[in-house]
């Protein structure tokens, strides 16, 4: 048996890349689906643009026209979080398309590969498709509201990538979560996804939020990844005492609180697949 | 000694939450399966065979009890399992409808770690051996349920499964396509020593055409296990008959025969013959301890009001055997399916 043993490796970092690799593919392929372009073209860009727009012209109205410096906070915050929501609702959408309407789950489950990457492949492909909206969404801010790019990539960068860790840690924890729950409870995780937004200080600065929520908003990985990058690419932060804190620290927030958050998913992630062995739920149908 | 099984389980159970009470889908099996044995599983509905390949196969947790595949346990080792096994499902809508065969086939292929051409190659070598080629860069959501079947299978054997395991594989095929993927499945265990095959099947043609050894489980239990040789031979101390009457009898029908004194077991079976011949027609099976107790089933049969048009003594089937173990035919419920005495 021992020379059987050998002929069987564990996981490999190449295999792993090599399954994060297709799973980007694969999540293009579905995400993007290009045999609807006018569809893709609504959800891509319209539907983003059209929910910033009607913040601004919510707080436009409010301001009477002196929004000035929050209306960048707004818009940036607003279309960042394109990616937040793309990343969460994506993977959520994509552990329970696979098990409930491709039905493929179980057998990339009985597969070498784990789940994990194949996860994040799919995740990514998302970020793909969201960044169009944030780009869009920008723009639009730039050539008709009076956004001034004040690009500082030095911490743009670092930001996006940790940003990015993070919340794809988030959504690989609300992917097992998901697997737990069945049809009916789909919604959970975008509810959570909608109340980070509140809390997280895209469209509210964290000052105004109840105090009770308040620590919750300085814990939140969301949270530093958004001022960063709003100080990254407007060259300010936002409102309050978060604005005033500087840039290092900022970072440093993103850094701690990414590096806290994202084991921690991870783990929640392999707790969950394991129940989801335990109680069979890996190739179970839910619906209906 | 186990690590040279290809699968060895010990006393497995599993149990279900289900809402009146739990259910006990495997009740302690024990299992041992040589490499290079192709071993069936016949059962009726619900008798515990997909929840053991689940279990095999890593995506079910026992209750309890030990199951080792290729050598490696279900529970801890899953990593080393998946390398080398593989499973297909029959009788579902699988597939990412959105890629084509061939893609989809080349991104499992990827999942096994395959390189780039060595998948290609592989994927291509598949879609000609499952007869795809046709089908090859055209949607998944586009394909017929058999073609899904042999898209499925397909993948199943990317990986070069030392185990292959196979649930119901020709669920939903038609007759064509059934015989050829049991081809395949043949030819697939001769392309190299040590292939082990685990299937699940209602069809005992098929058990008996792919099996080396069948155990026959009931309500998570294992009842009988051998050879098809030896199953049969656990029937051939009884006389089977085949008899054909105009119509079931009346009062008490089949339990009344089941009941006579030597009879052993008396089922209804739909088999060929006994179609179009006329609607109310009916085929029985019925096993008797001894030929003598053949008389008191006719005088019975003709007492309510039935009249032999049939009957020939036939040869023990697996069918017998099954019927004999599980006390019902195949698609028989337990209400209606006959009993034993
Ligand atoms: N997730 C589940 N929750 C509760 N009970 C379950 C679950 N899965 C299976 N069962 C029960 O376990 C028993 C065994 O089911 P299983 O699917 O293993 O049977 P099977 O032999 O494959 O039947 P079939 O021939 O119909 O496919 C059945 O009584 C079934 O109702
Ligand atoms: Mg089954």
């Amino acid at each position: 048996m021992t020379d059987r043993s050998a002929a069987v490796r564990g996981i490999s970092l190449a295999d792993a890349w090599r399954s994060f690799r297709t799973a980007i593919r694969l999540g293009w392929a579905i995400e993007a689906n290009w045999s609807d372009p006018f569809l893709f073209a609504v959800y891509t860009m319209a539907k983003p643009l059209s929910a910033a727009m009607i913040l601004v012209v919510m707080y436009s109205i409010i301001t009477g026209g002196q929004a000035g410096k929050f209306l960048q906070f707004l818009i940036v915050g607003a279309a960042l979080w394109n990616v937040v929501y793309g990343v969460l609702a994506g993977l959520v959408q994509s552990i329970l398309e696979d098990r409930e309407r491709y039905r493929m789950m179980k057998y990339v489950v009985v597969t070498p590969s784990s789940l994990f990457p194949f996860l994040l492949g799919r995740s990514l492909a998302r970020v793909g498709v969201s960044l169009v909206a944030v780009v869009l969404t920008l723009a639009v801010g730039v050539l008709f509201l009076g956004v001034e790019l004040r690009l500082n990539l030095l911490l743009l960068v670092p930001a996006s990538v940790l940003g990015l860790v993070a919340v794809m840690g988030l959504g690989i924890f609300m992917a097992g979560w998901c697997l737990q729950l069945r049809q009916e409870a789909w919604s959970y995780p975008e509810a959570i996804a909608g109340a980070m937004y509140l809390v997280s200080g895209a469209i509210f600065p964290v000052n105004v939020l109840p105090a009770v929520v308040q620590p919750i908003a300085w814990a939140m990985p969301t949270t530093w990844w958004l001022e960063a990058s709003r100080r990254g690419l407007v060259g300010h932060g936002s409102p309050g005492d978060i604005g005033a804190l500087s840039d290092g620290t900022v970072m440093l927030l993103l850094l701690a609180s990414t590096v806290v958050v994202v084991p921690l998913a991870l783990a929640a992630f392999a707790w969950f697949m394991r129940a989801a062995r335990h109680k069979g739920l890996l190739d179970m149908t839910t619906g209906s | 000694m186990p690590d040279d099984l290809s699968i060895h389980a010990r006393a497995l159970t599993r149990v279900y939450k289900a809402k009146p009470e739990p259910v006990t889908a495997l009740g302690g099996v024990d299992l041992d399966v040589e490499p290079g044995e192709y071993f069936g599983l016949l059962g009726p509905n619900g008798a515990g065979k997909t929840t053991l390949i689940k279990i095999l196969t890593t995506l079910l947790l026992p209750t309890s009890g030990t199951a080792r595949v290729a050598g490696f346990d279900v529970v801890t080792e899953t990593a080393k399992i998946r390398r080398v096994i593989n499973m297909v499902a029959g009788g579902e809508q699988s597939g990412y409808g959105l890629l084509t065969v061939r893609e989809q086939l080349w991104m499992f292929s990827q999942f096994y770690g395959l390189p780039q051409r060595d998948g290609w190659r592989k994927v291509d070598g598949l879609i000609e051996v499952t007869g795809l080629q046709e089908q090859r860069d055209q949607k998944v959501r586009t394909l017929s349920t058999g073609q899904r079947q042999k898209l499925n299978f397909a993948r199943g054997l990317l990986n070069d499964p030392w185990v292959l395991f196979l649930d119901e594989p020709t669920l939903g095929l038609d007759v064509a396509a059934a015989r050829d993927l049991r081809e395949h499945t043949l030819a697939w265990k001769a392309g190299a020593p040590g292939r082990t095959l685990l299937l699940t099947t209602h069809y005992m043609v098929e058990a008996e055409q792919l099996c080396d050894r069948i155990a026959i489980v009931d309500r998570g239990r294992i009842l009988a296990l051998g050879t098809p040789g030896q199953l049969r031979r656990r029937v051939q101390a009884e006389s089977i008959f085949r008899i054909e009457l105009d119509h079931l009898p009346e009062n008490g029908g089949l339990d009344a025969i089941a009941g006579l004194p030597g009879v052993v077991s008396a089922v209804r079976t739909d088999d060929e013959s006994s179609e179009g011949a006329g609607a109310d027609r009916v085929a029985l099976k019925v096993a008797l301890a001894d030929d003598s107790a053949l008389t008191s089933v006719v005088t019975a049969v003709a007492e309510r009001g039935s009249h032999l048009v049939g009957l020939a003594k036939s040869e023990p089937s697996l069918e017998d055997v099954f019927v004999e173990l599980v006390g019902r035919g195949f698609g028989a419920s337990d209400e209606d399916g006959g009993s034993r005495s």
